[in-house]
């Protein structure tokens, strides 16, 4: 493939063994020590799946500065700003597993564990009878906790007590004679919105989203979960969230599920509300601040109102892998970016392809935004592990779409008729000079070819008349039985291979008779393959096509009541047997009775 | 709240307790169960949808290991598995899925869709119809499979298209998929409720404006129901947003032409990306449109690669014999339609210009006997042509004077039904003029003036075949969006023409 190239960036890094795998939602930009030096943050995604802990990581261009290890795999990482002490210093909150880590000037400072899902009763009742019951009676209520519940919906413990072999169970179950039964529900994904004030550095609230379909809104400052809300009245896993505005006056929340549902949450909702179903899930979805559309990367690029109304889409020339939106105020548009899996990077504004380069290897993070002293950055994270990072330049104009590849298809579009030769127009001239001529030529070639044709069908069929078959290649004889009174008959073919050693294949059977005449129900049979010596017998019905008076046809003769019998080989053109079997004339009591 | 406080000292890594991935292999039978909030199932689903199968199936790999709640695991398996094309493997996982929430909607669909897939349609419509019992909520997915289901299994029962539409309708309700309106507004298509199937496609482009494949659809159908000018209008703005769809370009240039506006549909056939490898329609309609301008050769060149492409098509074959008809080639225009003539025995326009054609090859015996199936066919009476021809022939050729009054009475009272165009009335008055009195003017002056009308009667006639052309042309298109069914469908609706 051709590289592209695009002219309004510049290459700031592109570190090949930065060994960083990670995915967009864990990585993020901030002002960590209120330096006006903006740094990357990023939590790796161990996609190696070596048992190798996660680790924390803040970049300052491509020297890591801070490296810490998370207790295990990262789903999203958010920076946010808690109060409004000056120096303004953000706090970083990773969600892993059922609990989020908040980080302060990159030390640990707080670690929250979100509230147990509901227990079942029966559940409680089942455990409390352990500790109380004797070891026999172990296995009959672990058989009830099995069979009254789904496993999902079971605490860890009782999964972990499923799982133990029998000798284990009773220390298990000593061991946790009290238990604190608890079933947490995984963070998926998170993101922030304002409290109060909608500016840069001013307090944010987080909220959060978990497997469970639950999202709570909370408030860093205390870490006290302001409002609870349900994803949608039906199952819907969250799996991308995207929000804006600020808590204290309006916000919405865009939630993408792995059902493929879209739901929007606003303020003071107790539960989301579907605006749009997507064939298949997103894989990347963003509400745009700018003008408050939701774009969504599925197999296509889809733009959606908050009403869930499709304002329009564009298919993509290949898989996507994510999407960041860019926002250039100075330039006055929002464009949206988009990583294919072959490496290209795509830029749109709105339905227009406005930039495109292509990079080596796919990309599985991006994240556009103020970078180092820098105000528009754009940060691509490959699956192979390379760091990039690209700086708009001032000049950059993203107001022309880019040209693709049109231009010189264009100048060849003139209908290319098919040409026709000189031949042609000569013959044309001779036709409309002597047509009658040239039709009556053709007419009476026409006949002639019929009849050479007629000719020849007849010669083979009288060649191959016999009950023997010629060919050297394959002898057969043929004997032929007519059973019945009539108007039924049931002809009895043997076919009898009598060469010494040859087994004869392909063989099939074809009964021809006036259709006027007789009715056989199977005109064509294909045969198994003759073996010498053992003859194979084949049942046909034939039957006499009456008149509605129950007579015989009236051009039926003693002559002309004839089957004519083809044993015929595959790709051979000429039938190895033409034989005629003479029907016998019907009874003629017989046919009052049909 | 009940949030647990701990502060953490420096390293993270103590806490690790539900992370051991570490552990895995030291008790190969009891199983390490990490606690439910830290599996990775987002981490799974994201990479599924980026479409690293090798990672996710390691990832599998790994967590079967780590946990008894294999539902969501063994789910996305069979998905992997079912887009690799082991659709087998693909159902046991998804039957495994089922013994850990045996009333989950979501495994049966996904059950459903696997034996749709391996076209066990009888039991994927059982499988679907338990899905839809076991619904929480309204799901377009598998209302759609019901539908398209129950359509693949009673093509004939009338009772079952209900439920059909039924299903689709209530598909739509809950999903808004673009692909259940295009399949609903199909169904009535080819009911030829064109009006039902309009208010679909216009309902489906306020989901997605702007689509092309829809708004070139509306366009056809607008034509099914000749409101020409809405048809151009959707056309046109299917074009504008993609100016390279064939379908569409063969639309806008057929309406075109029928307007007369030969250099305008010219022009927009050439937009036609990899025009040589298209269909015959336009091939076909270039041809036409050649015709038009009088360039004969160019015409016979299209219409021939048309034939070359599609052999058997009766207008290719009645359009290249009139045009050849024009070039005063009769052999060739013989061949032509005599073509046409056994592709449909029941023509009767065919039956006349072969009649006219084998009498310009100077054998009048069966140029009578043509003539006489063209007006003992049933069809006759749409065309009065037919009778007028037929009439001068009697009088030109069999010298029947009877005869040709009598067929140019029925002209005359088919006239009166229809409106006829002016030339055929000025060459009947010839015809009138000469019939009982003047037999005595010249012979050749007659002759003369049979070739002209005739030749004027073919253009008059080749207009016809052009309209009706561009018609079939359309009802090609759409079947081109159902392939399975083209050729019945082009058949079944040039039969309306």
């Amino acid at each position: 493939m051709e590289e592209k190239k695009s002219s309004h960036w510049l290459d700031a890094l592109s570190d090949g063994t930065a060994g960083l795998t990670t995915i967009s939602s864990c990585l993020t930009v901030c002002d960590l020590r209120c330096d006006s030096y903006y740094k990357l943050i990023a939590a790796e995604v161990p996609l190696s799946l070596e048992p190798k802990p996660a680790r924390l990581r803040v970049y300052k261009g491509n020297q890591v500065v801070n490296d810490q290890a998370l207790p295990g795999f990262p789903s999203s990482v958010q920076s946010l700003y808690i109060d409004e002490i000056e120096p303004k210093m953000p706090i970083i909150a990773v969600s892993v597993g059922p609990s989020i880590l908040f980080y302060r000037n990159m030390k640990p400072y707080f670690k929250y564990t979100m509230p147990s899902l509901m227990i079942e009763p029966l559940e409680e009742e089942i455990w409390k009878k352990l500790s109380v019951e004797r070891q026999a009676n172990y296995e009959k209520l672990i058989n009830d906790l099995k069979s009254t519940m789904n496993i999902s919906q079971m605490s860890t413990l009782s999964q972990k007590l499923i799982s133990l072999c029998e000798s284990e169970r009773e220390d298990f179950i000593r061991e946790n004679s009290e238990p604190k039964l608890e079933r947490l529900s995984g963070i998926v994904c998170m993101t922030t919105i304002f409290k109060n004030i909608e500016e840069e550095k001013e307090p944010n609230c987080l909220i959060i989203a978990t497997e469970a379909s639950d999202i709570f809104i909370m408030d860093p400052q205390n870490f006290s979960i302001l409002h609870e809300a349900r994803v949608c009245s039906f199952k819907a896993t969250p799996d991308l969230i995207s929000a804006s505005g600020s808590y204290q006056n309006d916000f919405k929340i865009i939630i993408s599920s792995r059902e493929g549902s879209i739901c929007i949450l606003r303020k003071g909702w107790l539960e989301g509300r579907e605006i749009v179903k997507l064939e298949k899930p997103a894989t990347s979805m963003s509400l745009l601040q700018i003008d408050q559309t939701i774009v969504v990367l599925s197999n296509s690029l889809m733009c959606y109102s908050k009403k869930g109304k499709m304002l329009w889409s564009l298919n993509m020339p290949e898989a996507v892998t994510c999407l960041t939106p860019v926002s250039l105020p100075h330039l006055g548009v929002s464009l949206v970016c988009i990583a294919l899996s072959n490496g290209l990077v795509q830029f749109y504004s709105h339905k227009k392809l406005v930039d495109e380069f292509q990079i080596n290897g796919s990309v599985l993070a991006m994240y556009f935004g103020k970078l180092g002293l820098e105000e528009q950055v754009l940060v691509l994270v490959t699956r192979n592990g390379s760091l990039l990072i690209k700086i708009l330049k001032r000049t950059a104009d993203f107001s022309k779409p880019i040209e693709t590849e049109d231009k010189h298809e264009e100048e060849s579009t003139s209908l290319s008729i098919p040409k026709k030769s000189k031949i042609f127009l000569e013959q044309m001239e001779r036709e409309r000079e002597n047509a009658a001529a040239i039709h009556n030529i053709f007419q009476s070639e026409l006949w002639r070819m019929r009849l050479e044709a007629a000719k020849v069908t007849v010669d083979i069929l009288r060649t191959g008349d016999s009950t023997f078959s010629g060919d050297l290649q394959t002898p057969l004889k043929l004997l032929a039985q007519v059973d019945g009174l009539g108007p039924d008959f049931l002809l009895t073919l043997t076919l009898e291979n009598i060469s010494a050693t040859k087994i004869i294949t392909n063989l099939a059977i074809i009964l021809h008779a006036n259709p006027n005449h007789y009715k056989i129900e199977k005109m064509y049979a294909e045969l198994t393959p003759l073996v010498p010596g053992i003859p194979l017998v084949a049942d046909f019905t034939v039957r006499i096509q009456l008149t509605s008076e129950n007579t015989l046809p009236a051009d039926m003769t003693l002559e002309n009541s004839i089957v004519r019998v083809l044993i015929v080989k595959e790709k051979l053109a000429k039938p190895l047997i033409a034989s005629t079997v003479v029907m016998p004339q019907p009874e003629l009591q017989m046919l009052g009775t049909v | 709240m009940n949030s647990v406080h701990f502060s953490v000292n420096g390293n993270t890594n103590q806490n690790a307790v539900n992370y051991t991935l570490t552990t895995i292999a030291e008790k190969p039978k009891t199983k390490v169960i990490t606690s439910s909030g830290s599996n990775l199932n987002w981490l799974l689903h994201k990479m599924y949808l980026i479409g690293d199968f090798t990672f996710c199936k390691k990832l599998i790999e790994q967590q079967m290991e780590m946990t008894l709640n294999q539902e969501f695991l063994l789910h996305m398996k069979g998905k992997i598995l079912r887009e690799e094309g082991h659709f087998q493997e693909a159902l046991k996982c998804f039957k495994r899925t089922i013994e850990f929430d045996s009333k989950n909607a979501n495994h049966y669909k996904e059950i459903g869709k696997t034996l749709f897939k391996l076209q066990k349609y009888n039991q994927s419509l059982e499988i679907f119809l338990k899905a839809e019992s076991y619904l929480e909520a309204p799901d377009y997915e598998v209302y759609h499979y019901i539908a398209d289901l129950l359509r693949l299994n009673a093509k004939h029962s009338k009772a079952n298209i209900l439920d059909v539409k039924e299903y689709f309708r209530r598909s739509i309700m809950c999903g808004k998929q673009i692909h259940t309106y295009k399949t609903l507004a199909n169904i009535y298509r080819k009911e030829k409720d064109y009006t039902k199937a309009i208010e679909l496609l216009e309902g489906s482009l306020s989901v997605a404006p702007g689509n092309v494949e829809i708004l070139t659809d509306l366009g056809i159908m607008y034509l099914k129901i000749n409101e020409v000018d809405r048809a151009y209008e959707k056309l046109q703005e299917a074009l504008a947003s993609e100016a390279k769809h064939t379908n569409c370009i063969l639309a806008v240039g057929a309406i075109q032409q029928t307007r007369n506006d030969i250099d305008l549909a010219l022009n927009t056939y050439k937009n036609m990306p990899n025009i040589q490898n298209e269909g015959f329609e336009i091939w076909s309609n270039i041809g036409l449109c050649f015709y038009r301008k009088n360039k004969l050769i160019a015409a016979v060149s299209c219409l021939k690669k048309a034939l070359w492409l599609c052999p058997l098509n009766y207008n290719i074959l009645y359009n290249l014999g009139v045009v050849l008809m024009t070039a005063q080639q009769f052999a060739s225009a013989f061949q032509c339609f005599v073509s046409a003539v056994t592709l449909r025995p029941e023509s009767a326009e065919s039956f006349m210009m072969l009649a006219i054609c084998l009498y310009y090859l100077n054998d009048a015996e069966n140029a009578q006997v043509a003539f006489r199936k063209s007006i003992l066919s049933s069809d006759a009476i749409k065309n009065p042509l037919i009778y007028l021809n037929y009439s001068i022939f009697c009088l030109e050729c069999l010298k029947n004077v009877e005869e040709s009054q009598q067929y140019l009475n029925n002209f005359y009272n088919l006239c009166e039904t229809m409106k006829v165009p002016n030339e055929y009335m000025q060459i009947a008055e010839n015809v009138l003029v000469k019939l009982p009195s003047s037999m005595l003017l010249p012979e050749i002056r007659h002759t003369q003036q049979i070739k002209e009308t005739k030749i004027l009667n073919m253009n008059d006639e080749d207009d016809k075949s052009t309209t009706a052309f561009n018609d079939n042309d359309d009802d090609d298109n759409e079947s081109g969006s159902i392939e399975s069914k083209s050729v019945e469908n082009a058949a079944a609706d040039d039969d309306l023409v």
